[in-house]
């Protein structure tokens, strides 16, 4: 691999020159006020409970390798631009510097999750489906370990131009009455989220609009374009096929109080193989701090990777803006969801709500960042 | 007596089926319906100690008593009911129009040799297509909804029956068409009288075996498209994390396939005459 | 009694297989009067299906032609019986035997009356709602006797029909055969390996060689009507029999060492 030895020669040459830099850009960050939000192209600082937060700093956090080398397997539902830093880690060698082999896995989440629950799977990337709150529920000692990103910025709720001109003056009562295209699954699946903040905003029920499921997006964004719907849930890159001039959006994919996705893991990690665990993040973190901060669909090296990984070109990657990667998971996340999949029947299958200390766990997110 | 016959003497005597047949008959009948439907019951008393003792993992493998409870859950508030009435539904309408155009067109390639010169090959190339394959194209003819399944279900059937019909009727013996083409039958006759008769105990087969195939390829097209039936059920009761239910909806598929196939088989029946219940004795 | 109801002239069947021409039967003469019983005995192979299947339509000659001379043109021409798959396992004994009478177009009210007429005479009373996987063989023939006699045809054609039958079975119709149709005399042409069973029916018999199929000789068959076994008794009996078995072993034996050679 001579990426990869490339890459160790870039890094030992960096971290010679930055070692002081590092060391005092730590410190500098513990000590330092709350980061603004994250914006579009600048930093990608993760507002992390205990007021950590990650660097932006490249080759931060160090890596710490195990005394023993230990296997990690994670599962993946299907290969997506969001899950960037783990391919990245891989391809860069910096789980290989943590003495972590990694193992993917491809299947669908419900089965992944069935493997997790048999401790097959150490790792699950997923979307907070309402599989997991019922495998919690089950018996099955989930815990939602790290998050993945903030809104893509040109995703959510996008309305025909008949009901407004940006989300700014965008009024969600117009919505009653009206037909939205979702993805299938509808309010099951957490990527409406915007959909149903919208519809709270305005004091409305998912019943006073029909929703219409489209397992084609392209063809529900076909849909919006000649006005058969008057509005549409959508994210990159579907939203580049959306006619200037015919829509606009109208409520981001999800607000920066709630995470959607991200990775999930049980207490066989948290508990019996933390270090593996932390040491999973520090690569995971090292990665996003080095390669993908900032605009990243700059850099040639990043960019050729993930078109390799991804089995498409540099241009169709470009057709999106950069993901905006945040490992946080706020609390609020919890409460948020389930009552959106309340609202759905026969979709949450116990009674009593889950409560945030009981599924989010960022303690191996935190303690990578940390360097403990 | 078994045994090796090295002894002296050789002995054969009655053994207990022969000193009282009817006796002996009769309880080899209840011991076999003992074992029939015993052995079912005996599996599912294992899953249930297996569920109750820890040694399968109930929360991906529910216990028979969880999965019946959901099973009459979903009853009570429809949605398993839909699901199998649609699926029925399907079903039916794919399955009938698949046995009536492929009985129609394999007596006319059994009957014609330019048919069957045209087609025969044809045919055969396509039954080898797998037809899921072919079902996007179903999708983009029909669209969505109940259509492509229907079709899809109709078209596999169809396949199967074409092929065996056209071979019965081919393969009537010979002889039975000379014993009627002596008597001076025309082409009408022969057909009602000798070619449907013999060809159709080999039809019945195709078309019993079909109807397995038939349930199978509606709830698994189900599981992958659509949004209606049994195997949508199926499929979304387990993206949900809800075992109980898809397991419940996996049994209630079996139950229809096996009452499915039980019809068939029986109405197969009254098309062939020597088959036929009797309902007296002679 | 000189009225010839078939005349074969010249009569000639060939066929192709495998690329060489094989010549199963002829050339053949024969004239058939009405009301004879011929038989036809000859080694296997030697085309006497072949001659039935052509007077019967369901075949043609390659060479020479049959003309038939029918008395009653309304009346069926012929009825074959069959060593095996004559009748259909699909009907009952009563819509067997009643099928002739179908495809003639009878009403089902009188043609039930007769197949009942002509179950009963040839012994398969009470088995009228049967099929025939619940009978015997023997019971079978006797039902494919009765589908043969109901149609009233001027011809009988029979290929082998005993064969199937085991030996104590075989006497007991051919009793049956000769009780029947000394009834109604109707021209018959009868096949059969066996020569003493030629003997026991015919009027005239056939002696045909291996093939190509021809006609060794033309025997008539001097005992009386009604016959019964005590003909067998009989020192012509024997005479015929040698006779006829001289005309056949040298055709068989010869197929023999033909097959030995070959």
């Amino acid at each position: 691999m001579s990426t990869s030895t490339r890459a160790k020669i870039f890094r030992v040459a960096l971290i010679a020159g930055l070692l002081v830099l590092s060391i005092s850009g730590v410190a500098a960050a513990k000590s330092a006020t709350k980061p603004k939000q994250p914006t579009f192209y600048t930093s990608q600082l993760s507002v992390l409970p205990k007021g950590v937060s990650l660097s932006g700093k490249p080759q931060t956090p160090v890596a710490k390798p195990l005394k023993k080398t230990q296997t990690l397997v994670v599962g993946i539902p299907s290969k997506l631009e969001l899950e960037a830093p783990v391919f990245l880690a891989y391809d860069e060698g910096e789980f290989a510097a943590e003495h972590l082999r990694i193992e993917f896995v491809y299947d669908t989440v419900p089965d992944l999750l069935t493997l997790l629950g048999e401790n097959k799977v150490d790792l699950v990337y997923a979307g907070a489906q309402a599989a997991v709150f019922n495998a919690l529920k089950a018996g099955v000692p989930i815990r939602w370990v790290s998050g993945v990103a903030s809104a893509a910025p040109d995703s959510g709720l996008y309305m025909s131009d008949k009901y407004g001109s940006s989300a700014s003056t965008f009024n969600p009562s117009v919505l009653k009455g009206l037909t939205i295209g979702v993805n299938p699954g509808g309010l099951a699946a957490p990527s409406e989220y915007g959909l149903y903040y919208a519809l709270q905003k305005a004091h409305l029920s998912p019943s006073d609009i029909t929703m219409v499921p489209f397992s084609d997006i392209s063809a529900m964004v076909s849909a919006l374009n000649a006005g058969q719907i008057q509005g549409a849930t959508v994210g990159p890159p579907y939203t580049a096929g959306i006619t200037p001039g015919t829509a606009f959006q109208a409520e981001p994919g999800y607000p920066s109080t709630i995470q959607i996705a991200g990775y999930f893991a049980t207490t066989n990690l948290t508990v019996n193989h933390r270090a593996a665990g932390i040491a999973f993040f520090q690569a995971i973190e090292r990665t996003i701090n080095t390669y993908l901060h900032g605009d990243y669909h700059h850099n040639p090296i990043v960019m050729h990777l993930l078109s390799q990984e991804l089995g498409t070109t540099t241009a169709q990657l470009n057709e999106a803006p950069p993901v905006p990667f945040n490992l946080n998971v706020p609390s609020a996340t919890i409460g948020a969801l389930q009552q959106m999949y309340a609202s759905v029947p026969d979709t949450l299958l116990y009674t009593g709500l889950v409560k945030p200390s009981q599924l989010i766990d960022l303690s191996l997110v935190v303690d990578a960042a940390e360097g403990q | 007596m078994r045994g090796t016959e090295a002894v002296r003497t050789v002995t054969r005597a009655p053994a207990a089926v022969d000193l009282n047949p009817a006796r002996y008959a009769r309880r080899r009948r209840a011991v076999g319906t003992a074992l029939a439907w015993g052995t079912p019951v005996l599996l599912l008393l294992l899953w249930q100690v297996a569920a109750s003792s820890g040694w399968i993992d109930v929360r991906f493998f529910p216990a028979p008593a969880t999965v019946w409870r959901a099973g009459v859950a979903a009853f009570g508030n429809g949605t398993m009911t839909s699901a199998a009435e649609a699926t029925i539904a399907k079903l039916l309408i794919g399955y009938g129009i698949g046995v009536v155009a492929g009985l129609t067109l394999g007596l006319l390639l059994g009957l014609s040799w330019i048919a069957r010169s045209s087609l025969e090959y044809t045919l055969i190339a396509l039954y080898t297509l797998p037809k899921l394959a072919l079902f996007p194209a179903f999708l983009l003819i029909f669209g969505i909804g109940w259509t492509p399944q229907i079709v899809l279900v109709g078209v596999s059937v169809f396949f199967i029956v074409v092929l065996a019909t056209m071979t019965a009727v081919i393969s009537v013996e010979e002889g039975y068409r000379d014993a009627a083409n002596v008597f001076g039958a025309n082409h009408l006759q022969l057909l009602r009288h000798v070619i449907l008769p013999a060809a159709m105990p080999a039809i019945a087969t195709a078309i019993r075996l079909t109807a397995g195939i038939g349930i199978l390829v509606i709830v698994g097209i189900e599981m992958v498209s659509g949004s209606s039936g049994l195997g949508y059920l199926i499929f979304e009761r387990s993206q949900v994390f809800d075992p109980a239910t898809m397991y419940a909806g996996v049994i209630v598929a079996g139950l229809i396939g096996v009452i499915f196939t039980a019809l068939v088989t029986i109405l197969l029946r009254f098309a062939i005459p020597q088959q036929r219940p009797r309902f007296r004795r002679r | 009694m000189s009225d010839t109801i078939v005349s074969v002239t010249a009569l000639e069947r060939s066929f192709v297989a495998k690329q060489h021409v094989v010549h199963a039967l002829g050339p053949v003469d024969i004239d058939v009067q009405r009301g004879e019983f011929v038989a036809i005995v000859g080694p296997s192979g030697c085309g006497k299906s072949t001659l039935l299947r052509i007077v019967a339509g369901l075949a043609n000659p390659t060479a020479g032609k049959i003309l038939i001379n029918r008395a009653d043109p309304s009346t069926p021409l012929c009825s074959m019986v069959f060593q095996d798959y004559g009748i259909f396992p699909w009907k009952t004994v009563l819509a067997n035997v009643r099928f002739p009478l179908d495809i003639a177009r009878v009403p089902r009210r009188n043609a039930d009356e007769i197949a009942h007429d002509w179950i009963g005479r040839a012994g398969v009373q009470g088995f009228e709602s049967a099929y025939p996987a619940t009978l015997s063989g023997g019971m079978r023939q006797r039902v494919a006797l009765a589908r043969a006699f109901v149609a009233n045809p001027e011809i009988l054609l029979m290929d082998e029909p005993f064969a199937a039958l085991d030996a104590q079975l075989r006497l007991v119709l051919q009793q049956e055969l000769l009780r029947v149709w000394e009834d109604s005399r109707r021209t018959v042409l009868f096949v059969t390996h066996s020569i003493d069973e030629a003997l026991l029916m015919a009027d005239r018999i056939l002696v045909t060689s291996a093939r190509p199929g021809r006609v060794l000789a033309d025997i008539e068959v001097p005992f009386a009507r009604p016959r019964t076994r005590a003909v067998r008794a009989t020192v012509e009996f024997g005479q015929l029999e040698e006779q006829i078995w001289q005309l056949l072993k040298g055709g068989v034996e010869d197929r023999g060492t033909d097959n030995a050679k070959a």
